[in-house]
């Protein structure tokens, strides 16, 4: 073994080794960069099945690789994936802003399942004083889930936030005319008012709300079983009138009430998504501008 | 010298991370814009098509008309899921006997009632009513 | 001058360079990886990967079974035969082994095939002395006289919970839809209450009697008019109706006890769903 002591062979056991562990990097340098492609190109489900090999033969950066997976999955709508994926990330990685990434995505995920509290839960973990540039976000993702749960101060104070954080003075009041708007059309549409006036005059309710067809309808359908209840009385007896048409009367009656309340609910509902649609048209423009800049 | 190309750097740094930001959020807008759509409301006149005779359009004709201008108007009483005149448009265009057909609305008419027991039908999930479709 | 020894040593190693250079997708880290897909249910990914594997190598096993194993788990029936058959040539019963036959004897009964998971479980003789899963399948065709012959055919041999099943089959009263109606006929409602839904009688009771009582009303008072033929049609149909319902409470009654013994055997078999 007097060879094996020379320099030379020394130096090429080392190489040799080196290069093992290099190949074995590149290969799956080569996997994660095929997969970025992949997922820039949009094939979304062939970019998480390489993102997973890298993950599976041991790529240094799992919390970046689970975190892809995760971008995956949400971008092609499998939310429940996508959330585990971006638990999995939070957990596996130690940088913070790693760690807020993945919140914000799991919550998004959660806010497209319409799953509100729970997004809000999720956002509330989220250490301010650690984010700089996901702020943005945080503050457009908040103010969706508290948009969903009605708590409309809570989701101005947070949009208005998120304009400011694109930097425009103009976006934010803006904003404040949207949930003026809101405000305006809770109070125009209310649908206790609505329910009582329905119970005054049948089809009132239904003008109040502004719908005329509806309102003719309940009052045309009460006018005439009120005739029939009469008729019924007279051809008959009072018992039968009672007894028979009266019931169908008073049905239609309440039905005519909950359904006015069931449309002030319904125009506030249209006027809210009106808002909505409002509010992010604004960002959209504030992205744009924030970009052409 | 070198304060200035620190500074130039993490300002043109600053500025590409905070378009790669902006260009993100525009994505995501684009993603939640329909979020609170309110949902449409239901086409009756769906369940009414394909009549193959005079009776059935005959009733395809009456169900439309009670949906549109008299359930409409009505409280939400029936306890089921598909509800009785939905049931019983299905029972006219896909039970083969008009009398079964017939014989089977009236029996459900009469099962429609609050006092339901728990447990006698399956539940449906989204509208939390008795589920009894034609099949049973 | 280098000498020989050396020579060879420098070409091994550098042939080593390739040799431990890892080819991920070569056909044991496929299917490494594709276990590990499966593991964390991204069944479809896994799906892509063990075809490949069976790709490379067309007589793999175990990439066969994981593939049947996920179409059985998504209750896809065609797609999980056409692997069978791949694997195989052709769906033979009687070769079927073990681990291959438990998920197709699941893909039937998920499938509620039960005669034809009946056959499999005769054909094929891995199976043939497996008593539990045969008489289950008996159970599940609700006919429990032949689950007690077979019961005892096999001297007693089987799971005590199916014992039970098979009894409590054997002791089930069912009513009869004939005799429904019949009740219903004479007094309304009373059919109803026969099956088991005395609510459902009472309240037809009440709608059929107090139709035709206002139809027969309105007879005495006005024969001419139209409404007591109204009513006294509605009674018609209310009545006939409620006939009709009686007898129909009455299967639904024996097919609700008898489903529920249906569902204690599926849990029985399909147990780690």
């Amino acid at each position: 073994m007097n060879w094996f002591r020379k320099p030379v062979v020394l130096f090429l056991v080392i190489i040799n080794f080196f290069s093992i562990q290099l190949t074995y990097c590149q290969n799956l340098d080569a996997i994660v960069d095929f997969s970025d492609q992949q997922f820039a190109k949009g094939n979304f489900e062939l970019a998480a099945n390489e993102y997973n090999r890298a993950l599976f033969f041991g790529y240094y950066a799992s919390d970046q690789l689970c975190l892809k997976i995760a971008n995956c999955y949400f971008n092609q709508n499998q939310l429940e994936q996508s959330a585990r994926f971006y638990d999995r990330a939070y957990f596996s990685s130690s940088s913070d802003s790693l760690k807020t990434e993945a919140i914000l995505g799991k919550s998004f995920s959660l806010i497209l399942d319409k799953k509100y509290v729970m997004a809000l839960s999720e956002l509330m973990n989220i250490d301010s004083a650690k984010i700089n540039n996901q702020e943005v976000k945080l503050n457009f993702l908040k103010g969706i889930a508290y948009f969903g749960l009605h708590e409309d101060d809570l989701s101005e104070e947070a949009f208005r936030k998120c304009a400011e954080g694109l930097s425009s003075n103009t976006g934010t009041s803006e904003i404040e005319t949207d949930f003026n708007a809101i405000r305006k059309s809770e109070k125009r549409y209310n649908p206790h008012t609505a329910w009582l006036l329905s119970l005054l005059v049948p089809g009132a309710g239904q003008l109040y709300s502004g719908e005329f067809k509806e309102a003719a309808n309940s009052a045309a359908l009460l006018g005439g079983l009120l005739y029939l209840t009469v008729s019924f009385a007279g051809k008959y007896s009072v018992f039968e009138a009672i007894a028979v048409v009266l019931p169908w009367f008073q049905r239609y009656y309440m039905g005519g009430a909950n359904k006015a309340e069931k449309l002030t609910l319904e125009k506030q509902l249209a006027n809210r998504y009106q808002s909505y649609q409002s509010i992010m048209k604004r960002l959209e423009v504030e992205c744009q501008k924030n970009q052409m800049k | 010298m070198k304060l200035i190309r620190i500074f130039s750097i993490t300002l043109i740094s600053f500025i590409v991370f905070e378009t790669n930001c902006n260009a993100q959020l525009f994505n995501d807008i684009q993603r939640v814009d329909s979020l609170f759509k309110p949902a449409p409301k239901t086409n009756f006149s769906a369940f009414a098509k394909g009549s193959k005779n005079e009776i059935e359009s005959t009733f395809s004709t009456m169900f439309v008309l009670y949906k549109n201008f008299i359930s409409s108007q009505d409280i939400d009483a029936c306890v089921f899921q598909p509800s009785c005149s939905v049931y019983a448009i299905e029972c006219i265009h896909h039970e083969k006997s008009k009398l079964i057909a017939f014989m089977k609305i009236s029996d459900r008419l009469m099962r429609c009632h609050p006092l339901v027991s728990k447990g006698a039908y399956k539940i449906d999930k989204i509208t939390g009513k008795n589920f009894d479709p034609i099949e049973n | 001058m280098i000498p020989l020894k050396t020579n060879f040593l420098i070409l091994f190693l550098l042939a080593s360079i390739d040799l431990f250079a890892q080819d991920f997708y070569n056909h044991d880290n496929s299917f490494k990886f594709g276990e590990y897909l499966y593991n964390s249910n991204q069944y479809g990914l896994a799906v892509r990967e063990f075809e490949r594997c069976v790709f490379l190598k067309s007589d793999d096993r175990e990439s066969f079974l994981y593939l049947f194993k996920i179409h059985r788990k998504s209750n896809s029936f065609d797609q999980a035969i056409t692997c069978y058959k791949k694997y195989s040539g052709k769906l033979d019963f009687a070769k079927m082994d073990t681990a291959f036959g438990s998920e197709y004897f699941k893909l039937l009964i998920q499938n509620d095939k039960y005669q034809d998971a009946e056959y499999f479980l005769k054909e094929n003789p891995l199976f043939k002395s497996d008593y539990n899963l045969r008489i289950s399948t008996i159970l599940m065709r609700k006919d429990w006289k032949e689950a007690a012959k077979f019961e005892n055919e096999v001297n007693h041999q089987i799971n005590k919970s199916l014992a039970d099943i098979t009894s409590q089959g054997l002791a089930l009263r069912n009513k009869s839809p004939v005799l429904a109606g019949i009740f219903s006929a004479i007094i309304p409602g009373t059919g109803k209450a026969y099956a088991g839904r005395w609510k459902d009688g009472v309240i037809s009771f009440l709608m059929t009697s107090s139709a035709a009582f206002v139809s027969v009303r309105g007879f005495n008072k006005n024969p001419k008019s139209f409404y007591p033929w109204a009513m006294g049609t509605l009674a018609v149909v209310y009545y006939s109706g409620n006939v009709y319902g009686s007898a129909q409470a009455a299967l639904k009654y024996n097919k609700n006890k008898e489903d529920e013994l249906v569902q204690k055997t599926r849990g029985f078999v399909l147990g780690d769903y």
